[in-house]
């Protein structure tokens, strides 16, 4: 699948494209407006990751570009504004997800693809990862035992690990994920572990093998064991 | 003061005018007396002998015959009981001696006084009175017009007074048709709309260089995250790459707080609605209620569901947001937190550090108490709250009662 980063600042748009090139995704860049429009006109691609404050043009036209060429690209807004206003008009011209700068990679992981899902596999209601099922509607997990009860929380983090698998994700990231970032955190993240140390509790049980490695000092990574 | 002064003065002025005046009647008296002495010098001059009449233009003539010696002739002021008016009055009288053949005789003239005490009284008080009546006159007059001619001066130092710098209200000064006062509020306009918009500029500038910030944020955070995609990394670079993370993360917050300041201060949060506190305060329960188990918090509310403030809705969920964080983050371990929500405030106390906080300067920008270690405080949670309440309207107080950090809003 091909994602197309739309960003004036070149450090951003290379982390972006390292941390989402994998066997799944490729990376094309754009840094200016006139190359995004060319791009856009050209090419097809499942998702946009769009800067609005670009240089010479607005990132709102590029938005309208795609939108009024009828293509089906998802749009995620990233951006430094973080104004209600800002969020309003972004969504308002189109959009389908507006993240405000700075974040982690992960969060951008997780909402590209949740705009993935929704659009070029027409809101395709189930992902399979190895021996887990998630069926997104009713949001329930099935594992190889048959099906897994899973808390709000506990579900929205199984679906962050699947949108990031194979990627280390640090504890803060989680926390921002789960309970926003307006939440100034006390000293620990003890509660964190508390969830993820019950998911994991979950999908053993079920027979599952451990999915959730623990990197020392950093986070997690969900990936299938070797 | 000046009243005082003119009193004074004014006074003086009296006292002096009636003596003079009277000196000055005086004088004239004297002149009359001496007038007849030389008549009376005459007659006896041309008829050697004493004028007959004892009276003579209203001066009244006594002799007497004396072996005294001659004294220099003298002016006398007596006063004697005069028999046809029954009182005693004030005489005018000239003493001197005369010689007739070879008799001496004391002249006395004298002339009654009263009269002439009684108009120059008169004169006096009519004379004090009309100046009286005409200072007072233009006093008031004065005032009278003089206080409609700098009207438009008061009213444009008023108006001076309620400038406030960061204010997009436009100034509204008085129209006038004195040139002087014209020039000085053309002056006054000029100068603080060159003050608002130099202001303005700088503004935008602590707001632009905050959204730059962002994006050098975003690149560190970003690349930060690719590091620990390593496999190889060792404990002791984990541990770097974790202090690196942290620093992050207090910059991040760093901007997006100045950056807050600068827009609230901008009055980017104008419009306000009616917001009934309890819907926040309920949804900031759940959403912190992980952390307050996590932490082993006790945690009791009062909440009354009818508790409407008008303000803008983000700061007020801002707000609270602050005043909850600040109860957790300065906690100890299984405190205790209380949310009061009444109709007219907001009461939320913590338990913390036993040592009540600086009252004065707690809302002050980068306030902070020396914690061991306690959450990644800033210093500038409270001061957001206390600029986001200033603008509201509401007020805000902190108070230390038994062991509690008791946090009160006010509307």
């Amino acid at each position: 699948m091909k994602l197309l980063i739309i960003e004036d600042e070149k450090e951003l748009s290379d982390s972006i494209c390292s941390y989402f090139s994998n066997e799944k995704f490729t990376c094309e860049t754009a840094y200016d407006f006139r190359s995004a429009i060319e791009k856009i006109n050209l090419y097809d691609y499942v998702a946009v990751i769009l800067d609005i404050t670009l240089p010479h043009g607005s990132g709102l036209d590029i938005l309208k570009e795609i939108k009024t060429n009828d293509k089906t690209e998802g749009v995620i807004i990233i951006s430094a504004k973080n104004s209600l206003e800002d969020k309003l008009a972004g969504l308002k011209t189109g959009a389908d997800d507006y993240l405000t700068k700075p974040f982690h990679l992960p969060e951008l992981g997780a909402r590209v693809a949740a705009i993935i899902r929704r659009i070029s596999f027409g809101g395709k209601n189930q992902i399979t990862f190895d021996q887990l099922i998630l069926d997104l509607e009713e949001k329930k997990l099935r594992g190889p035992d048959g099906s897994i009860d899973l808390t709000k929380k506990e579900y929205a983090l199984l679906l962050y690990f699947i949108s990031n698998k194979n990627r280390v994700v640090t504890k803060e990231a989680i926390v921002e994920h789960l309970w926003g970032d307006e939440i100034e955190m006390a000293n620990s993240y003890d509660f964190v572990y508390t969830h993820i140390k019950n998911l994991r509790k979950k999908l053993m049980q079920s027979g599952c093998p451990d999915y959730i490695k623990v990197v020392y000092g950093m986070g997690y990574n969900f990936t299938i064991a070797e | 003061m000046n009243i005082l002064v003119m009193g004074i003065v004014f006074l003086l002025f009296s006292c002096s005018f009636f003596f003079v005046l009277n000196f000055v009647l005086v004088r004239e008296v004297d002149k009359e007396l001496i007038v007849v002495k030389s008549k009376l010098q005459t007659y006896t001059d041309q008829n050697h002998s004493l004028y007959k009449d004892r009276q003579l233009n209203d001066v009244q003539i006594t002799y007497e015959l004396t072996k005294q010696q001659i004294t220099p002739t003298a002016f006398q002021l007596v006063e004697e009981y005069d028999p046809k008016e029954k009182r005693v009055h004030n005489f005018r009288k000239l003493v001197y001696f005369l010689q007739v053949g070879e008799n001496t005789y004391k002249v006395r003239l004298s002339i009654d006084l009263q009269r002439i005490n009684h108009v120059s009284r008169l004169i006096a008080v009519i004379t004090v009175l009309s100046i009286l009546i005409i200072i007072t006159a233009s006093l008031i007059i004065n005032r009278i017009v003089l206080r409609k001619l700098w009207q438009p001066f008061y009213d444009a130092l008023s108006t001076m007074k309620n400038f406030k710098l960061g204010s997009v209200q436009t100034l509204e000064f008085p129209k006038t048709n004195i040139d002087e006062f014209a020039f000085m509020i053309e002056n006054l306009e000029s100068s603080t709309q060159k003050a608002k918009e130099e202001y303005y500029v700088l503004k935008q500038f602590t707001e632009n260089a905050s959204h730059e910030l962002q994006t050098p944020l975003a690149i560190i955070r970003s690349k930060l995250d690719l590091l620990i995609q390593d496999v190889d990394l060792s404990e002791k670079q984990s541990v770097i790459i974790k202090s690196a993370y942290m620093a992050l993360k207090k910059l991040s917050k760093l901007n997006q707080s100045l950056l807050l300041l600068a827009k609230i201060e901008n009055q980017q949060f104008r419009e306000t609605e009616n917001i009934n506190l309890i819907v926040i305060i309920e949804e900031k329960l759940e959403q912190f209620h992980e952390l307050w188990k996590g932490n082993d918090f006790v945690v009791t509310t009062t909440l009354n569901n009818n508790a409407v403030v008008n303000m803008n809705s983000e700061l007020a969920d801002i707000l609270i947001n602050n005043l909850l964080s600040n109860a957790i983050k300065y906690n100890l371990q299984g405190g205790t937190i209380k949310i009061e929500l009444e109709k007219n405030q907001l009461i939320i106390s913590n338990t913390g550090q036993p040592i009540p906080l600086n009252r004065d300067r707690l809302f002050s920008r980068f306030y902070k108490e020396s914690q061991q270690g306690q959450g990644i405080g800033l210093g500038l949670g409270l001061f957001i709250s206390y600029q986001i309440c200033e603008i509201s309207g509401i007020k805000i107080n902190y108070d230390y009662k038994e062991k509690f950090h008791v946090f009160t809003v006010i509307w």
